[in-house]
């Protein structure tokens, strides 16, 4: 009994931190339900939206799979470290930046060069083709190659690829896919700076022209069902993904497949799109900022909006990952507690879907809950509303990638512990966490960066006078004033590449046996 | 054991920060809470003056979208009746204002310093009062239009010439919904309505705020658009090929204390310092380059800005055009399927 106590409460806080919004969302639709007709939510912004989404997934897919065949299938250290570095460098580039590069160079060009949806979705894809990689690489990986050494005996490289490979690689490529496609479909920025009607955008709309979170969610059903029926093939894919990935043992170094030119070949796509992705905006955002001289003084205009999206999106990743933590490892380690590893694989699922909303309708969802008189309305006014959005709706990336991580760790440690008594709490934190750190580090790297771009919830949500950095960036594209604005993304940039750096040394750094 | 409190150490920060920022205004008496859809550029200056002035007032703003313009904060405000949150609303134009006031969520307050504004920008009774205008323009890319082409009026936009040429801000929001509860009101419900059911019908793009529309014609993307003056003297600044002409609208800002806000007196002296002629005068100056409103500061905004006399104003009354929001609004809902 106390042991089924302690994993309760070990999953009770990413427990709480799902309620809050769904129980709000809850709320606000059954209040939509009385308050009368639902606010609409366009036919034509579902149109968008899945355009936007089918668009990027498909830069995605291209960038990202060819990016992960390299990474896993040749011997050539410099690919696979390029292939390595490519993956990470789009985090240099939040997605409204490159949008912004991306209207800019149209703008140039005297019009946007395709539909403001497909621009949209391709500004999102350059942004967002790591998640397919690195899913696709973790389907590759977990096979020896022995298939492909086989292959190659009687077919030559390009067929075998085409043949072997890549259906080898195809459930952690679609997974990807699928998950570039919602998270692209559910977003507010890009397609508003472009001029794409999106969902997420009608959401804003709605709410504000009547203020009325009931009525708006209500309106907005719709389109959750639509996006609950893309997470639920997304776990599905995931889940398959995750057989894949079950200790297959054996050799896992890569095949011999790809060394040489085929390997420059392959890898082209997504240097090319990589580059697009933090080469673009860099560019474009040196040549608006004006001379460098001018830029520490339109840097230090929002330096007090910088700071607050800092400490706020790493109070949201640092409780996103302690939340996910215990969960991701029963989820990870089903032996360890069976009824426990099935009530964190549905607070995966619940969290997933919550990550594939828009962060205008998440956003509805903590207003809902908190917005009321009493402890809750306090709690509402502060910047705390604005984090525990943001902790809710990337709670799903540490969730996910600690338990991929937790299952691959070696069974020995916990078995030992197991055996000297040690209870769930001792075992997370003297056995898991010290193999986990490194991850860990990635995770909590993810889920700042995340944090800091989301815009949807914090217009919604930030308090009078606790206005964050992407609100004023976003803002200052919009009415034009370019030189601060690009000084301040110049800024943003060289935030995330520094993240990034760190994140990549995190990850290069052995961990502790 | 180190990673461990490292570990400790994060969640406490965790905590810290999440209480930081110093953000709720409950109660807290040397604070203001000012809700604003002016563009936040123009705003901060003046915010800053304010602060600078009083020693020690922080003023707590909330600005909005260019998306959601005026109206997500007008909505707020309404929603908020119950607990006002905000102190002072200062809008970028007035009928959201008047829809306020009829919906009874400001206070009657005549601010000392605003004695000079001429009563025709002040509300009668008292609830709120105007200063600093802009006016909406016609805007197209000399580039891409021969002077002997250039529109004069709303109208002339639906010659074959402007096909898909043409772009509007979203007319549920901001200015653009002014505009239109403007000709609503000053040439009827139904000649309103056809011309914007024929301008959509000829391809217009209806896109999110004027800044957005001034780019578009800017950069040639389109041929014409409506925007604000405040809009086109940015881009005249940039040296972008644009010309305009007036369509008739003179758009004042408007300063109002919200009923029941939580720092009253604060709030008094914010709307005291934005009706005072030191507001005029920053907002004369670039980038806003506002007209004043004040006879005594007629011509002071900075060139190519004129003098509110100068421009050619339609002839109806404000609370006409109030009368005239819902109804285009209602219009523009079903046009744009919103």
């Amino acid at each position: 009994v106390r042991r089924a106590a302690g994993t309760i409460a070990a999953l009770a806080p990413a427990g709480l931190l799902l309620a809050v919004p769904l129980a709000g969302l809850g709320l606000a639709v059954g209040t939509g339900a009385r308050a009368g007709a639902p606010m609409a939510t366009g036919g034509r912004a579902l149109a968008s939206s899945a355009a936007i989404g089918a668009c990027a997934a498909a830069v995605a897919l291209l960038a990202g799979t060819s990016a992960a065949v390299v990474a896993t299938r040749t011997r050539a250290r410099r690919f696979r470290r390029l292939a390595a570095a490519l993956a990470g460098a789009p985090l240099l580039a939040p997605p409204y930046l490159v949008a912004y590069a991306l209207t800019d160079a149209g703008a140039l060009a005297g019009r946007l060069p395709l539909p403001p949806p497909l621009l949209a979705g391709v500004a999102l894809g350059l942004s967002l083709w790591p998640v397919v990689a690195l899913l696709a690489a973790a389907s590759l990986g977990a096979r020896s190659g022995s298939l492909e050494e086989a292959a190659l005996t009687f077919a030559p490289p390009a067929r075998v690829l085409l043949h072997v490979t890549l259906p080898l690689a195809a459930p952690g490529a679609l997974a990807g896919a699928a998950a570039v496609f919602a998270i692209a479909a559910a977003d507010y920025g890009v397609p508003a700076l472009l001029q794409a009607r999106s969902l997420a955008g009608d959401l804003l709309e709605g709410y504000a022209t009547g203020f009325d979170a009931g009525r708006t969610a209500l309106g907005a059903l719709p389109a959750i069902a639509l996006l609950l029926v893309v997470g639920l093939g997304l776990a599905r894919l995931l889940a398959r993904l995750r057989l894949a990935q079950a200790p297959a043992g054996g050799d896992r170094l890569p095949a011999p497949l790809l060394d040489g030119p085929l390997a420059a070949i392959i890898l082209a796509p997504g240097l090319a799109l990589a580059l697009a992705a933090v080469a673009l905006p860099a560019a474009v955002l040196a040549a608006r900022a004006g001379p460098p001289g001018a830029w520490p003084a339109a840097i230090a205009l929002a330096a007090p909006e910088a700071g607050r999206s800092a400490a706020l999106a790493a109070a949201a990743a640092a409780v996103a990952s302690a939340a996910a933590l215990v969960p991701s490892y029963l989820a990870g380690r089903p032996a360890l507690a069976p009824r426990g590893a099935r009530v964190a694989a549905a607070i995966e699922k619940i969290a997933l879907a919550l990550f594939l909303l828009p962060g205008s309708l998440v956003a509805l969802g903590v207003i809902a809950a908190l917005d009321r008189p009493g402890a809750l309305g306090a709690l509402y006014a502060t910047p705390a509303a604005l984090g525990l959005g943001l902790a809710a709706r990337t709670l799903f990336i540490p969730l996910g990638a600690l338990r991929a991580a937790s299952a691959a760790l070696p069974a020995g440690p916990e078995e030992v512990a197991l055996a000297a008594g040690l209870p769930l709490r001792s075992i997370v934190l003297r056995v898991a966490l010290p193999a986990l750190a490194r991850p860990l580090a990635a995770v909590l790297a993810v889920a700042f960066a995340a944090s800091f771009s989301e815009l949807a919830l914090a217009v919604l949500l930030a308090p009078p006078g606790f206005q964050t950095l992407t609100p004023r960036l976003f803002n200052l594209m919009h009415y034009g004033r370019d030189r601060a604005a690009c000084a301040l993304g110049l800024a943003a940039l060289a935030c995330a590449g520094g993240l990034a750096a760190l994140a990549a040394g995190a990850l290069g750094r052995r961990t502790r046996p | 054991v180190t990673r461990g409190k490292g570990f400790l150490l994060a969640i406490v920060l965790v905590h810290a920060c999440a209480g930081c920022g110093g953000g709720a205004p409950g109660g807290a008496p040397r604070e203001v809470v000012l809700y604003t859809s002016v563009d936040e550029e123009v705003a901060r200056p003046l915010i800053a003056r304010f602060e600078a002035r009083t020693a020690g007032v922080r003023v707590l703003p909330v600005f909005d979208v260019e998306a959601t313009k005026t109206t997500g904060l007008v909505s707020r405000i309404l929603a908020e009746r119950a607990a006002p949150r905000a102190d002072v609303f200062w809008s970028s134009e007035s009928l959201r204002t008047e829809q306020l006031k009829r919906e009874g969520a400001l206070a009657a307050y005549r601010p000392e310093p605003a004695r000079d504004i001429p009563d025709e920008w002040k509300d009668p009774e008292g609830f709120y009062v105007g200063f600093a205008a802009r006016a909406r323009v016609l805007a197209w890319n000399t580039r891409r239009l021969p002077p002997g082409e250039a529109p004069r009026r709303l109208e002339d936009l639906l010659a074959p010439r402007f096909r898909g040429e043409v772009a509007i801000a979203n007319p549920l929001f901001g200015t653009t919904g002014a505009e239109a509860a403007a000709l609503f009101a000053a040439r009827g419900d139904g000649p309103a309505r056809e011309l914007y059911e024929r301008l959509l019908a000829s391809g217009a793009r209806v896109v999110d705020g004027n800044s957005v529309v001034r780019d578009l014609v800017a950069s040639g993307a389109v041929i014409a658009g409506t925007m604000d003056t405040d809009d086109v003297f940015t881009a005249l600044d940039d040296g972008k090929p644009l010309a305009f002409c007036y369509t008739g609208l003179v758009i004042p800002n408007t300063v109002a204390l919200v009923r029941g806000g939580p720092h009253g007196e604060a709030g008094r002296a914010l709307v005291d310092f934005l009706a005072s002629e030191e507001a005029e005068r920053l907002l004369a100056g670039p980038p806003a380059r506002q007209m004043p409103l004040r006879t005594a500061l007629a011509g002071a905004a900075k060139p190519p800005a004129c003098a509110v006399g100068d421009v050619p104003r339609l002839a109806v009354a404000p609370s006409a055009c109030f009368d005239a929001l819902a109804r285009s609004q209602e219009f523009f809902r079903g046009a744009l399927g919103r």
